[in-house]
């Protein structure tokens, strides 16, 4: 999964010809303790709140809607708690849906 | 959806408009025109004078006479008691009501709100103001009408419930959440608080409704230091009342 956000994020940013974020590979490389994966996984949220300003409107929707199918196909799979909410929040941070009130 | 799309527009809501609001407002007003936002800055005191003000043709100053407010019952928008009923919330919400309808967007900002960038402003404009009719930093709800806390006493006889309410320093209004606003407005006779109003209309005709992380810094109070500015330099602040201190974090900022 995070490979898979380390690509959408890099796809969108050379299409959108803005910034590189070369520093990203480092959170798949393998062998990591948990708590290096959880820093990895902040210093990403954290380069993201810098540079989503960068992307277009469209591709933050696009963003938005790959992170949840990921996050979806994490659920099936068993994969961390913690992570599947990463990805929800990083996909809310790329585009909020309406509230349901 | 929003009901159509075309130009929109920015108001900073001002007592009287500072040096630093007014190089800000210049510099929006300019990245702007790139996206069709027009911008403006409404000064409540009408003892001001315009042609002291050295603004730039990309903006538009507005004053409007509290009379003209009264008679239009655009009065207590953000009263809970004094002698200030009319203030440039009342005269903005007149003149995208009344004088100037012909934006199917309207943000208004007032000016302890802080941008880090103009950027800032228009990832956010452009992400969510051609989808929501009603943009603003959070929602809190109030399902039953329990009219015994904060200041839902001032709800009472103006909504039925289910009540919301939210911090409004910085919100994003459609043309048909203005209009909805306006049909309030003219049947009660006065303007109700705002940090429910614009909620429960919102929500009572099922508008579509954005709370975008971006507004979660907008705030009653809150004390933020340029570090945290800098770790999310696409939110928006609220409070921060020191301008120069906008003024200067806004230039530290390379993109």
């Amino acid at each position: 999964m995070i490979i898979f956000i380390f690509r959408l994020a890099n796809e969108s940013l050379i299409n959108n010809n803005t910034i590189e974020w070369n520093h990203f590979e480092i959170l798949c490389r393998d062998n990591q303790t948990l708590d290096s994966i959880r820093q990895n996984l902040t210093n990403f949220y954290n380069e993201f709140e810098k540079n989503k300003g960068k992307f277009s409107a469209n591709n933050r929707r696009l963003l938005r809607q790959r992170i949840v199918q990921l996050a979806e196909q994490c659920q099936k799979q068993n994969i961390s708690k913690d992570v599947i909410s990463f990805a929800m929040e990083l996909a809310n941070h790329a585009y909020k849906l309406p509230e349901r009130t | 959806m929003n009901v159509q799309a075309g130009n929109s527009a920015f108001c900073f809501l001002t007592c009287t408009p500072k040096p630093e609001t007014l190089e800000f407002a210049r510099e929006l007003a300019q990245d702007a025109l790139q996206y069709n936002v027009d911008v403006f800055i409404m000064i409540d005191f009408n003892n001001v004078n315009l042609s002291d003000i050295n603004a730039s043709p990309n903006i538009q100053l507005l004053q409007i006479p509290n009379e003209q407010c009264f008679k239009h019952n655009y009065r207590n928008t953000i009263w809970l008691g004094g002698s200030r009923v009319v203030t440039a919330w009342d005269k903005a919400l007149l003149y995208f009501n009344l004088i100037n309808k012909n934006y199917s967007f309207v943000w208004l900002s007032e000016d302890d709100v802080f941008f880090p960038s103009v950027q800032s402003f228009r990832s956010l404009h452009e992400l969510y103001s051609n989808t929501s009719d009603f943009i603003v930093p959070s929602i809190e709800l109030n399902l039953l009408g329990d009219a015994s806390y904060w200041h839902w006493g001032w709800a009472n006889g103006n909504f039925f419930p289910p009540w919301a309410h939210a911090m409004v320093n910085v919100i994003g209004l459609s043309q048909r959440m203005l209009i909805a606003v306006d049909n309030h407005v003219q049947w009660l006779g006065r303007v109700p608080f705002h940090e429910f109003l614009f909620n429960i209309i919102a929500m009572h005709l099922n508008y579509t409704i954005v709370a975008p992380p971006e507004l979660t810094t907008d705030v009653w109070l809150a004390s933020y230091s340029f570090e945290d500015i800098r770790r999310r330099p696409h939110n928006l602040y609220h409070p921060l009342k020191n301008l120069t201190i906008q003024k200067l974090w806004r230039q530290r900022f390379v993109f």
